[in-house]
């Protein structure tokens, strides 16, 4: 079932991009000018605090709310006027997953499969093993993390092109988090486009091939992770013989924490050498660097403007 | 041992308070609705029959006939007063039940499925104080009825005692099936088995005290809260220890569900309680093991998901309408065979009736209006289901697969054709089997009654659109919307036949166009425009659906 092993170059680079995306629920503004593309064949973390309009998003590009404004295309069509051709190409699990109550798991799979426009029953039996799923069993006696595994397993076993995702392992043990890490590895090999929004950042980190950051329903960062770790700091820990006096005054330096003489700080990406020689001149004894970690890239967006009004460009 | 057992109530007041703050406008919307009948009915009464005498020429012009007394009972006073406990009290305790029912279903089963209980529970709340709450609310909102119901008969310079002692009675009434409803969500096996087994209830009761009218010497008068009313004898003698009957009537109720919850795990009915566990609906799903190819004959559209949705429902008011059409059909047999007794009656009764009428057709012709009324709580409902399909989420579900909107709103509204058709056609099968069974002539009845049941579906329709249409358009107001209809109509319906309402306002009602087949009045024109107004309603339901944002 692999269409593509490689990403295509044309007929379609991007499966979706959204420019100036916007949505307002009376006076709250959700959505503000969002910009999101997704390529073709990649898997895309779409991160962003709770409420800063990921949800949302996947919503218009499913076609169940209006954008007020902004460009969308979705596989080429437009997700609210050609809903019903497009979802035969797309899977989607939500957030939250209710199901009917007097329905068994393997009726509600088989069910969105078919509805899908097709289910492989191989790999529908192959994934209730990994998954560890009763599909027997009523919905109603389903835990939250079993609600979650009858719909990526109903999406996972379809035959869409995009899978849309929407904090898919919300509710999953460990061990069931790391086969669907497994099973998204997957689907990229096989080629398929996945849109995954998480909070999980060590899932995106480990999964995905860029990732888009939100917040506010505005997006300030998108590229792959080396892109935007490009533009962040490294940490930096050094152990060394002089006091680093001159330190703080140095471009680039931020967060510095000295005890007697070990010094912890974090250097821009530009200024990493200059900072590297001077604390060599310091009597380095020994060092340890890291690059910034998702979590930091992350925190960093967040912690500085708790209030979420608009510092950046 | 007080405190040992007192804790399971913690928590009472601030649920009350809850339920106070989230029925703020439903609450004074049902008991103005309610008692504004009241005052109605004395007042119609009044400028139409001023005195005793012209009071008495009434009763005995129309109100002897037996299939009105079935309904409503005898009259016990000519009073203006006795006049208003004659037609009000039948409609007054239609609203109260209904009331008392969906409000008790609403903050207690509802809650639980919602799983808003549980995180309530979870709070410092005993397992007691949800259903004490809301009993309590239902308990005073129902004397509240009753006062405000009473204060305005005695507007029209009726005695105080008699006024009191109806309203009160009323409001008794209306707790019992507060009680009835705490049982029931209980036992079913959802929030909406609950509000369809209350339905039937009410119905079954109202069928029960129609033979106890007809026959008032009987038991049977004394067995249901309409018997209780009138054996009350408001402003004929104010019975007060029969007052007091509703306590012994209602108490066991409410200990019987005090004691279920004491029993049962949160948001399930009898298969959850500890003995009960031969009716666990998971033991079923043992035998059917998945395998994807033979699951081919299972659910794989939408309107086979829809079928599994509504399909309890729908059974059980199928088999409820075939029980009380069957109750019916011989209530019918029985009052006929009464009225031909008295030639005088037969005369002015074929003058109302036209040619073709049977004696029992009257009857008939009034309970397809009630009963239809009635049927509009699994119409409504069903078609609600569409907003919790998407309240919940589950709809996003079915709408991110190819299924478009329209197809999914069909594929109930495809359940909500279907099933009344079906309940409607067992009640008139099963009246037209029953009646016709002792002069023989059963094929013939059956064909006649359920023809003329079918004839009101139309009305039901108009419902239907009417909650697809509030869909579309106003999802967040579509559930106390049609609920409000429905009771807008119940209250045209039963204060038009004084004919002091203008017709302009009563041809509100569906059930004003419903052609009445039995009394020989004609299908075509009326049966039309109820359809063309169902058809209408829903298509601007679909478009608004087609236009606006899910969810």
């Amino acid at each position: 079932m692999s269409q593509q092993n490689q990403a295509p170059t044309s007929p379609s680079e991007y499966a979706l991009s959204i420019d100036g995306l916007t949505k307002s629920f009376g006076n709250f503004r959700a959505l503000d000018n969002l910009r999101l593309s997704v390529r073709t064949g990649e898997v895309h973390g779409f991160l962003g605090p709770n409420g800063s309009g990921k949800t949302t998003t996947i919503r218009v590009l499913l076609g169940l709310l209006q954008a007020d404004a902004g460009e969308i295309s979705l596989l080429g069509g437009n997700p609210w006027r050609d809903a019903v051709s497009l979802h035969r190409r797309i899977a989607y699990v939500p957030g939250d997953v209710t199901l009917w109550a007097n329905l068994t798991g393997g009726e509600i799979i088989d069910l969105l499969g078919r509805l899908r426009g097709g289910l492989d029953a191989a790999r529908t039996s192959a994934l209730l093993e990994r998954f560890e799923l009763d599909p027997r069993k009523k919905a109603r006696t389903y835990s939250k993390g079993n609600r979650q595994k009858v719909a990526l397993i109903a999406a996972l076993a379809s035959n869409a092109e995009l899978l849309i995702l929407d904090e898919p392992t919300s509710g999953l043990d460990p061990l069931m988090e790391a086969t669907f890490r497994e099973c998204i590895a997957d689907e990229r090999k096989q080629g398929r486009t996945v849109l995954l929004s998480s909070h999980i950042l060590g899932e995106v980190e480990a999964l995905c091939d860029r990732v888009t950051i939100i917040r506010n329903g505005r997006t300030i960062e998108s590229g792959t992770l080396a892109e935007l770790r490009h533009f962040t700091r490294t940490a930096v820990s050094a152990e060394l013989h002089t006091t680093p006096d001159a330190l703080g005054s140095m471009n680039g330096v931020h967060d510095i924490q000295t005890d007697g003489h070990n010094v912890h700080c974090t250097v821009d990406s530009a200024e990493l050498g200059a900072v590297l020689t001077y604390l060599s001149s310091c009597g380095l004894q020994s060092l340890t660097s890291r690059p910034p970690t998702l979590e930091e890239l992350f925190l960093r967006h967040y912690q500085h403007d708790p209030s979420g009004k608009e510092e950046q460009p | 041992m007080k405190t040992s057992t007192l804790h399971h109530w913690t928590g009472t007041l601030a649920l009350i308070r809850l339920i106070l703050r989230r029925d703020r406008f439903i609450l004074p919307l049902w008991i103005i609705l309610g008692t504004i009948l009241a005052p109605g009915t004395a007042s119609s009464f009044a400028a139409l029959y001023p005195d005793e005498i012209s009071r008495m020429m009434f009763v005995k012009s129309f109100a002897s006939n037996p299939t009105v007394t079935a309904m409503l009972g005898e009259v016990q006073s000519f009073s203006l007063g006795g006049l208003v406990v004659w037609r009000w009290s039948v409609a007054g305790i239609f609203v109260v039940s209904l009331a008392n029912i969906l409000t008790i279903i609403r903050h207690s089963r509802n809650e639980e499925e919602t799983g808003r209980a549980e995180l309530v529970g979870s709070a410092v709340v005993g397992r007691f104080a949800p259903l004490s709450a809301v009993l309590i609310v239902t308990l005073c909102a129902d004397i509240l009825f009753g006062v405000i119901a009473s204060v305005e008969v005695m507007q029209f310079q009726q005695p105080a005692a008699g006024s009191l002692v109806l309203g009160l009675a009323v409001a008794g009434a209306g707790f019992f099936f507060a009680g009835i409803a705490a049982v029931a969500d209980r036992l079913a096996a959802s929030a909406r088995g609950a509000r369809a087994a209350g339905g039937i209830f009410i119905g079954a009761m109202f069928v029960v005290s129609m033979v106890g009218n007809l026959y008032p010497e009987s038991i049977l008068s004394w067995c249901t809260p309409y018997g209780w009313v009138r054996h009350t004898h408001p402003f004929a003698g104010d019975d007060i220890g029969t007052l007091l009957l509703f306590i012994p009537a209602v108490l066991p109720l409410i200990v019987a569900a005090f004691f279920l919850t004491a029993r049962r795990d949160i948001n399930s009915g009898l298969s959850g309680l500890s003995g009960f566990t031969f009716f666990s609906s998971s033991r079923g799903a043992e035998h059917h093991p998945f395998i994807p190819k033979t699951m081919s004959w299972a659910v794989q559209s939408p309107l086979a998901l829809a079928w599994r949705l509504h399909r309890t429902p729908l059974i059980a008011w199928l088999v409820g309408y075939m029980i009380i059409g069957g109750v019916f059909g011989v209530v019918a047999d029985v009052s006929s065979a009464q009225l031909m007794k008295s030639p005088l009656l037969a005369q002015a009764f074929s003058r109302a009736g036209g040619t073709t009428a049977k004696p029992g057709d009257l009857l008939f012709t009034m309970s397809f209006m009630f009963l239809g009324e009635a049927l509009c709580l699994f119409v409504i409902s069903t078609a609600l289901l569409l907003r919790a399909e998407e309240e919940s989420g589950r709809a996003d579900m079915l709408l991110a697969t190819s299924v478009g909107r329209t197809r999914w709103a069909l594929s109930h509204i495809f359940w909500i054709l279907v099933g009344s058709t079906c309940i409607f056609a067992g009640f008139g099968a099963s009246a037209g089997l029953s009646s016709g069974w002792n002069s023989g002539d059963s094929t013939q009845e059956i064909l006649r009654l359920t023809g003329a049941a079918l004839a009101y579906l139309p009305a039901l329709w108009v419902f239907g659109g009417f909650t697809v249409a509030l869909f579309g358009l106003i999802p967040r107001f579509a559930v106390g919307a049609s609920w409000s209809a429905l009771a807008l109509s119940f209250f045209l319906d039963m204060t038009g036949e004084f004919k002091q309402i203008s017709s302009f306002l009563l041809n509100i009602s569906p059930f004003t166009h419903v052609p009445k087949v039995l009394m020989g009045e004609d299908f075509a024109l009326s049966t039309a425009g109820l359809v063309g107004t169902a058809i209408l309603l829903t298509a601007i339901g679909l478009v608004g659906l087609h236009k606006r944002d899910v969810g």
